[in-house]
């Protein structure tokens, strides 16, 4: 009650304070707003600056290009300027207000050109935590199979770590990977993975840019705990066609985009398409002898379509669809005399999402901005089998025709409203509102038979959750003078599952004081919530992992951080260093109980909720450390991370804390990118992580047979145990090893450490018809072997001699990628 | 062409197989340590098993497992911190008893049938008369060796348990459907009277006494069976609550020192699986249901759980790694060391069709 009291008063305190900062009057003052724009294609540019270099005051634009600079009436010269992008300057005498659509030009990389000055700086900024890398610097680092992946270049950042080898999971500052909401155009993602985790969804081609928060998260964003990770589709030239696309060694994607009315209406449709089924099924086919083939690949297709319909008017309408397909069939004959038997069958598995976004920006004025979106997101995961047999013997022939299917799905819609306001250059203030309907399905299976005899169809289906989630937000983003900035924001959020109700208040704060020009101080607040849970203990990045909601039985997670550091710009603005500290505690975390995976367990008819253990904690802290130059020939950065997360629960590792599977105590990310030429660009990654943390059993002990099982405990219960020790011991003169000791509790065990070194080189030529790309790269070039999973492995012999088995048991581990070359061809048109 | 596909299958088949390397890696050191086991049962011997903890990777074989076996241990037994005697290694052959049953058809009843079976008794026993265990009372267990240390465990002697009832529910021998699965299927009522102040649990098993007749080139046969079977649904009682399936052990929680029945559901022979054919199947006639029940502690009732939990969720190689359940920690009641020491006892009752 104190803790819910508490939380009051510091809301009443947020929203005070909001509303006496706001000045009550702008005698003499105007207005500018408008979007800043990419001259060549037309499209807005997000977080772009403008900045006034007499009065010194600025702004960015929004999520949506949208800025609105208020200043006194005088003489103005504004600054537009964008990272890769000539800067554009305006002067004139400010008298009204103003709507202005200035064009910046996009200064292509390889031609090595100081990007523009006044770029609002990171130690400028109020926010801390964020990581934001250009997509066209992702385009030239070094990939596995060469295949770029957005999500696998933020993990070379500090405080982002992956999961195994290869995975595209995010683990951000200690958080699961369930705990990173994920959006694309604003609307989430469920599962981002394609091939085991070892591809994101994401189609770079297709993006405009990506931005993560770890923390000190704004109050517009809420519903996970560790991170943000926002994503924006392209939109589309709105004044040429255009195209781009690449052939790669597993996968080849296509991208095209141009003005459907020229200057108002535009679209963009990216497609990818991977191709390992065309090698895969006719290997199986021929290992098998022709019994069997396996097949497998990914498609993501990504589209988008806007229309101005005037000055203050856009309308947005995005889509995502992506599937992993993976399928296998085969066939097995038997045939004596007269008798014949002839089976085929099939295994398929499938999961993928499906995403719609419309969306209508509307400028009420020149200090307001509004976006209103209708969302839809879909997961499902769907796990067929089936098969047919036919059996004949002289004249009689029986059929037999069977069929299992299992789904499991979340599916979201949503509305939410948004509301930029401006009322001055001391203030740009964000509230709103978000609703989400959920639907929980999280087991279905069903069976069916069909025989000469008759047939039969069964569906069962755990209990169907839908649950209503809707928050409102309001935040400031202040300045006060040159040096000191904060952001305040309050997120509230109610939801509603089966006639029960949960209110969450989460205060949010960051702050910002410039110690120099070109240092700051940076510390943030913020308390988060998440309403739902996900199922997971593989790790290995499979789509089995389940989606639940919060329940009376397993309520929600919640958790606070603080973050605090220093941020400078060195040299000129050559390079950005940044050093955070940060401590996160989570409460509500669940897990699966022991013994209990996906499969035993997670699909219990009884329903997960008795799989898990609830109530967890978790308790994570480090240090980050970033060096990051991102002009000149020569761009990259340095990541280093000093960390610990623990994990405690009350029925495992006897209720002591324990390191959570991705306590990665250093982790280290290097990549560096020069332009030799005009016209070659080599790139370079290293990685170093601490091991991962896993359960080993190291020891045993003898145990003797478990008298109450009527088949390893005594045979003969008809007589009484009195005065005999016969029938125990019956039982137990071979008696087995017993039980497994974990002598280092759980993730007691450390694997190797993960270290890889990744090399690419890009030849760019212009060509008539627009530019290719030969892009070679080496995914481990020093051939390291880095553990994928450790497991036990027995090799038996046998003693003609003594006649005895010997076993000799070893810890052997496997490694998914040794050095591997690839090979892509890129083309723009 | 074909030429070159053949040469592309190759090259795609050694970069698959590439992807897997797998090396020996170094594994920690296990300093082994006392084990401990002990069933203790009313009106039984005192006995306990010694042997040592092992390294993960210890080779053994399936004959020396006896290389676990500790003979030279100092074991001694007390109760209420005074010593009731010393216990010696005793290594000495004894004749097992297994018995079967089998229908005559002539006396239309079961005879006996024995298999006698000669196996080794390595266990320490008392070295003098310290009498049997008496149920209420609690005795504790020391044992210390120059290399594995010193480990002890105490443990009480449970009651029998008290089982007033076993019905079999008229009309449940019908074929029923359960989960999909067409099998056949009836049920028992349980009663069990539960002393209050024990904290024991329960575990039930049934034997199930049948025969089966079927056509075989022409001739008509008869055989007849003795299975233990499965309480394969969830045991639920008469008047609420639903408790464990699948012959998990039920807590004294969920008794708590009254009398309760429980209904279990047994599967019978009938079925083999998924939609099976019932009209296919041979005639069979149901003779007896055995009902047993154990009682044991509290101890012996969460060890047993984990550790049959433990074996079932371990799957070996990388299989288990790469889909792997969570780990099950098994924890014991020995101080110092590693076992289990603790305390059964088990009755039945035996009803006819």
């Amino acid at each position: 009650m104190n803790k819910f009291l508490h939380r009051w008063k510091l809301a009443l305190f947020i929203g005070l304070f909001l509303t006496t900062m706001i000045p009550k009057t702008f005698a003499q003052k105007h207005t500018i707003s408008g979007y800043v724009i990419d001259k060549a294609t037309g499209e807005k540019l997000l977080g772009a600056s403008v900045y006034d270099a007499r009065s010194k005051k600025g702004a960015l634009s929004n999520t949506y290009g949208f800025f609105s600079l208020t200043l006194p009436q005088d003489t103005v010269s504004l600054v537009f300027s964008y990272t890769g992008y000539e800067s554009k300057t305006m002067t004139f005498f400010l008298n009204e207000d103003k709507v202005l659509a200035p064009e910046l030009t996009y200064l292509a990389l390889n031609e090595v050109k100081i990007v523009a000055e006044n770029v609002e700086r990171k130690v400028d900024q109020t926010q801390m935590s964020t990581i934001d890398i250009p997509l066209e610097q992702i385009k030239k680092l070094p990939a596995l199979f060469g295949e770029v992946d957005v999500v696998k270049a933020l993990q070379l950042m500090p405080g982002v770590q992956s999961g195994n080898e290869g995975s595209s999971g995010l683990y951000v500052r200690g958080g699961g990977p369930d705990q990173n909401l994920i959006l694309l155009d604003g609307v989430p993602l469920y599962y981002v993975s394609h091939l085991g985790g070892f591809f994101s969804v994401f189609n770079a081609d297709a993006l405009s840019s990506v931005q993560l928060y770890k923390g000190g998260f704004p109050a517009r964003y809420g519903g996970r705990l560790s991170s943000i990770l926002d994503v924006r589709m392209k939109e589309g030239n709105l004044n040429e066609f255009q195209g781009e696309g690449s052939v790669g060694i597993i996968s080849s994607k296509l991208s095209f985009q141009g003005p459907i009315k020229k200057g108002k209406s535009s679209f963009i449709i990216s497609g990818r398409r991977t191709y390992v089924d065309l090698f895969t099924r006719p290997i199986s086919r021929l290992a098998s002898q022709g019994e069997a083939a396996v097949g497998y690949y990914f498609y993501d297709l990504n589209g988008k379509v806007n229309y101005i319909f005037s000055d203050k008017d856009r309308l947005f309408f995005s889509f995502y669809l992506g599937d992993d397909k993976f399928s296998g069939n085969g066939g097995y004959e038997f045939e004596q005399d007269d008798y014949k038997y002839e089976e085929e069958f099939r295994l398929g598995l499938g999961w993928g999402n499906r995403l719609g976004a419309l969306r209508w920006n509307h400028i009420w004025s020149d200090k307001l901005f509004s976006n209103l979106t209708a969302t839809y997101t879909r997961y499902r995961l769907k796990i067929s089998a089936g098969g047919e047999s036919t059996t004949t013997q002289g004249d009689s022939v029986f059929n037999e025709n069977f069929g299992l299917d299992y789904i499991s799905s979340i599916q979201d819609w949503g509305l939410k409203l948004d509301f930029d306001y401006y009322p001055s250059p001391a203030h740009d203030i964000k509230f709103g509102i978000n609703s989400i309907y959920h639907t929980f399905e999280p087991n279905t299976i069903g069976f069916s038979s069909q025989t000469n005899t008759g047939s039969q169809d069964t569906t069962f289906q755990a209990k169907v959750d839908q649950p209503l989630e809707t928050s409102v937000y309001i935040e400031d983003n202040i300045k006060l003078g040159k040096r000191f900035s904060a952001n305040l924001g309050l997120h509230a959020v109610h939801y509603y599952l089966d006639g029960n109700h949960s209110i969450s208040l989460q205060p949010r704060a960051a702050m910002r004081i410039g110690i120099t020009d070109d240092v700051s101080f940076k510390a943030s607040y913020s308390q988060m919530n998440q309403f739902i849970h996900l199922l997971t203990n593989s790790g290995v990045g499979l789509p089995i992992d389940l989606w639940v909601p919060a329940t009376e039985k397993v309520p929600s997670q919640n958790s606070w951080q603080v973050a605090a550091g220093f941020s400078a710009s060195l040299w000129q603005d050559q390079f950005e260093f940044s050093v955070e500290g940060y401590y996160k505690e989570m409460e509500g975390l669940i897990t699966f109980k022991e013994g209990n995976n996906f499969f035993f367990g997670g699909l219990g008819a009884e329903g997960w909720e008795s799989t898990v253990e609830t109530g967890g904690l978790g308790e994570t802290y480090g240090i980050e450390l970033l060096l990051q130059k991102k002009q000149g020939k020569t761009t990259g950065w340095i990541g280093y991370t000093l960390a610990w997360n623990w994990r405690e629960f009350e029925n495992i590792n006897r209720g002591e804390r324990f390191p959570y599977k991705y306590d990665r105590r250093h982790d280290i990310g290097i990549v560096v990118s020069h332009q030799l030429r005009k016209n070659i660009n080599i790139a370079a990654t290293w990685v170093y992580g601490t091991g991962n943390a896993i359960t080993l059993p190291t020891a045993g002990f003898s145990t003797i047979a478990d008298p109450t099982d009527p088949f390893s405990g005594p045979r003969n219960v008809e007589r009484p145990y009195r005065g005999s020790i016969y029938q125990i011991f019956s039982s137990i003169t071979s008696f087995q090893r017993g039980a497994e000791l974990f002598e280092n509790g759980r993730n007691g065990f450390r694997m190797q450490d993960y270290h890889r070194l990744d090399l690419g080189v890009n030849f760019t030529k212009e060509k008539k018809w627009g530019e290719r790309t030969w892009t070679f790269g080496v995914y481990n070039a020093y051939n390291r072997l880095n553990p994928f999973v450790y497991y036990f492995q027995s090799d038996f012999s046998f003693d003609p001699n003594s006649g005895q088995v010997d076993e000799s048991k070893k810890l052997r581990k496997l490694t998914l990628f040794p050095i591997i070359p690839s090979i892509s061809y890129q083309f723009k048109f | 062409m074909k030429k070159y596909r053949t040469y592309f299958l190759a090259v795609m088949g050694c970069i698959l197989a590439a992807c897997q390397t797998d090396l020996d890696i170094p594994f920690p050191e296990h300093t082994p340590r006392l084990v401990l086991n002990s069933y203790l049962v009313e009106d039984g011997s005192f006995y306990l098993y010694v042997t040592r903890s092992f390294s993960a990777l210890e080779d053994l074989n399936d004959a020396n497992d006896s290389v676990l076996l500790i003979q030279d241990a100092e074991v001694s037994i007390w109760s209420n911190d005074e010593k009731l005697g010393e216990f010696e290694f005793v290594n000495t052959p004894f004749l097992d008893t297994i018995e079967y049953y089998t229908f005559n058809p002539t006396t239309n009843s079961f005879d006996t049938l024995q298999f006698i079976n000669e196996l080794e008794r390595e266990v320490f026993l008392p070295k003098t008369d310290i009498g049997t265990p008496e149920a209420g009372k609690t005795y504790e267990f020391r044992a210390s060796h120059p290399t594995y240390g010193e480990a002890k465990a105490s443990v009480t002697v449970l009651p029998p348990p008290k089982i007033t009832n076993v019905q079999i529910v008229k009309d449940s021998l019908q074929t029923q459907d359960f989960d999909g699965y067409r099998d056949r299927w009836t049920a028992v009522k349980i009663t069990v009277e539960d002393p209050g102040e024990f904290a024991n649990y329960y575990s039930f098993s049934v034997k199930l006494r049948y025969s089966e007749t079927f056509d075989d080139l022409g001739s008509t046969f008869t055989d007849t069976f003795e299975n233990d079977v499965w309480i394969s649904t969830e045991l639920t009682r008469d008047a609420d609550g639903v408790y464990y399936g699948n012959n998990k052990p039920l807590s004294d929680l969920d008794f708590n020192g009254q009398s309760s029945t429980l209904l279990a559901w047994i599967n019978l022979p009938g079925c083999c699986g998924y939609a099976s054919d019932l009209a296919n199947q041979p005639e069979r006639e149901f003779f007896s249901l055995e009902v047993g029940t154990f009682t044991f502690d509290a101890t012996m009732g969460v060890f047993k759980e984990k550790h049959d939990l433990q074996r079932t969720s371990r799957t070996e190689g990388i299989q288990g790694a790469i889909i792997p359940r969570e780990p099950v920690s098994v924890v014991g009641n020995v101080e110092g060391g590693y076992g289990l020491v603790s305390s059964f006892h088990f009755s039945s009752i035996k009803v006819d069709f």
